[in-house]
């Protein structure tokens, strides 16, 4: 058997095309992105196996981590946020797994060294996430109840509006906030969801995130369109 | 004098505005004010790109416009090259080169620019050399050593296979590595028995010498 690296390499192409069919259940995609962003994705996830396989080559995380740092913040600039390319990393990692490969812990290992290195540790932007089974979680169960959504569908929604308004803490820039709000709000309606579904998603968060957040929020939900 | 942080702001100026002519009048300009060819090679022409690059990174540049910049950068590079005084010769061959699939070659560019003004005899090849023909110019040119320039760590393996290529037909060959790849994943060199070219122009040509004036 050929060592891991090379094995990562020479199936890149297959994992990569089944990964990018996962990705695209979300309809983000296509409909943020459309036919270009397709390619985009195309590439990036190949970069994302081959900065893996250095990092197995060197047996050490460093260099996959540098790199998701480094397309984050070409991402964060282009109207996606820090769990768009945690999905990415993870979902590519779910179909390495998948190979049954009998060496291939080390690699999903550096995944998860990656994926961590995206979450913030430092205030104002760190710590959003909702504890599970806290009191933010029941305020998305009430609100998929009300909304007649299933419960992860509402959890998935919250956790990348909860991304976009970590990383516009992170980077003093609220305007990413803003800008993907606004797309958003058009966007919900598009795929089914009600007019009210997103102002209401922020309403539910609002109160479980700190000041700083919470404000930011505010602002944002008063700009919708 | 005017200071080169102002010197590289007008030539980026004129770089994203496509005005190849002004960007050449900028250095000109700086050149008669009593900057030197490698300052302004190195902080103006590679500083102007690494903001470019920094940019292009937070959206505020297509891609389009980076290359437009890029190409006047490698015109600038040229006529740079052109007021230049060349050290005394050392009789040192070297070849530089980047690896198969190493689209960027403007840092291998300024390295062999300034190589060949530092006295050493310089064999350019660009961009993307596949490895079999980069071992077929060295059994013609037989260099003193090869440096190679990778940007993208995804190009990596076209390091791995140059090495290869070159280590199976000349063994003693001394080959160093260098560029933005090697600064994310330095224990290439070390994996691969090259030496490490380091981050500036003067380091290449330090490393240069130790190991072609290193005694056998």
């Amino acid at each position: 058997m050929t060592d891991l690296a090379t094995r990562l390499l020479a199936a890149t192409p297959r994992l990569n095309t089944a990964a990018l069919a996962d990705e695209n259940a979300d309809p983000f995609w296509w409909d943020r992105y459309g036919e270009r962003g397709q390619q985009f994705m195309l590439e990036d996830g190949e970069h994302h196996f081959r900065y893996l396989a250095e990092a197995v080559r060197a047996g050490h995380p460093h260099v996959l981590v540098r790199y998701a740092r480094w397309l984050r913040s070409v991402m964060l600039t282009r109207g996606m946020c820090s769990e768009h390319l945690a999905d990415g990393l993870r979902v590519r990692a779910r179909h390495i797994a998948a190979e049954a490969w009998p060496d291939a812990s080390p690699a999903l290992a550096l995944v998860d060294a990656a994926v961590a290195s995206l979450e913030y540790t430092a205030p104002p932007a760190a710590g959003l996430a909702p504890a599970p089974g806290g009191p933010a979680f029941a305020s998305l169960s009430a609100l998929a109840t009300d909304q007649d959504l299933e419960l992860a569908a509402v959890r998935f929604d919250a956790r990348h509006i909860l991304s976009y308004l970590a990383d516009a803490l992170a980077l003093a820039r609220p305007d990413l906030l803003h800008d993907h709000l606004h797309w958003r709000r058009g966007f919900e309606v598009r795929r089914g969801r009600s007019a009210d579904y997103l102002p209401a998603h922020l309403d539910a968060l609002t109160p479980h995130v700190h000041a700083d957040a919470a404000a930011l929020l505010r602002a944002a939900r008063e700009a919708l369109p | 004098m005017t200071p080169l942080s102002e010197v590289r702001d007008r030539y980026l100026a004129a770089q994203l505005a496509g005005d190849q002519r002004g960007a050449l009048a900028v250095l000109d300009a700086g050149l008669a004010a009593g900057h030197t060819v490698t300052d302004l090679q190195q902080d103006v022409v590679q500083a102007a790109q690494l903001e470019i690059g920094r940019r292009w990174q937070d959206n505020q540049l297509s891609i389009a416009h980076e290359h437009m910049a890029t190409a006047i950068s490698h015109v600038a590079l040229v006529h740079l090259f052109e007021h230049a005084a060349p050290a005394r010769a050392r009789d040192r061959k070297v070849l530089v080169a980047c690896v198969e699939g190493e689209s960027h070659d403007l840092p291998a560019r300024m390295v062999a620019d300034f190589l060949e003004l530092a006295g050493f005899d310089v064999r350019y090849l660009g961009a993307n050399v596949p490895s079999p023909d980069l071992a077929s110019v060295v059994a013609f040119e037989r260099p003193d050593a090869v440096a190679l320039s990778v940007t993208m760590v995804f190009n990596l393996p076209g390091l791995r296979r140059a090495v290869a290529a070159l280590r199976a037909r000349f063994p003693a060959l001394p080959i160093l590595a260098g560029g933005n790849a090697i600064d994310w994943q330095p224990h290439i060199t070390g994996e691969l028995g090259v030496l490490a070219a380091g981050n500036t122009p003067q380091d290449i040509v330090a490393a240069l010498e130790r190991v072609l004036e290193a005694p056998p």
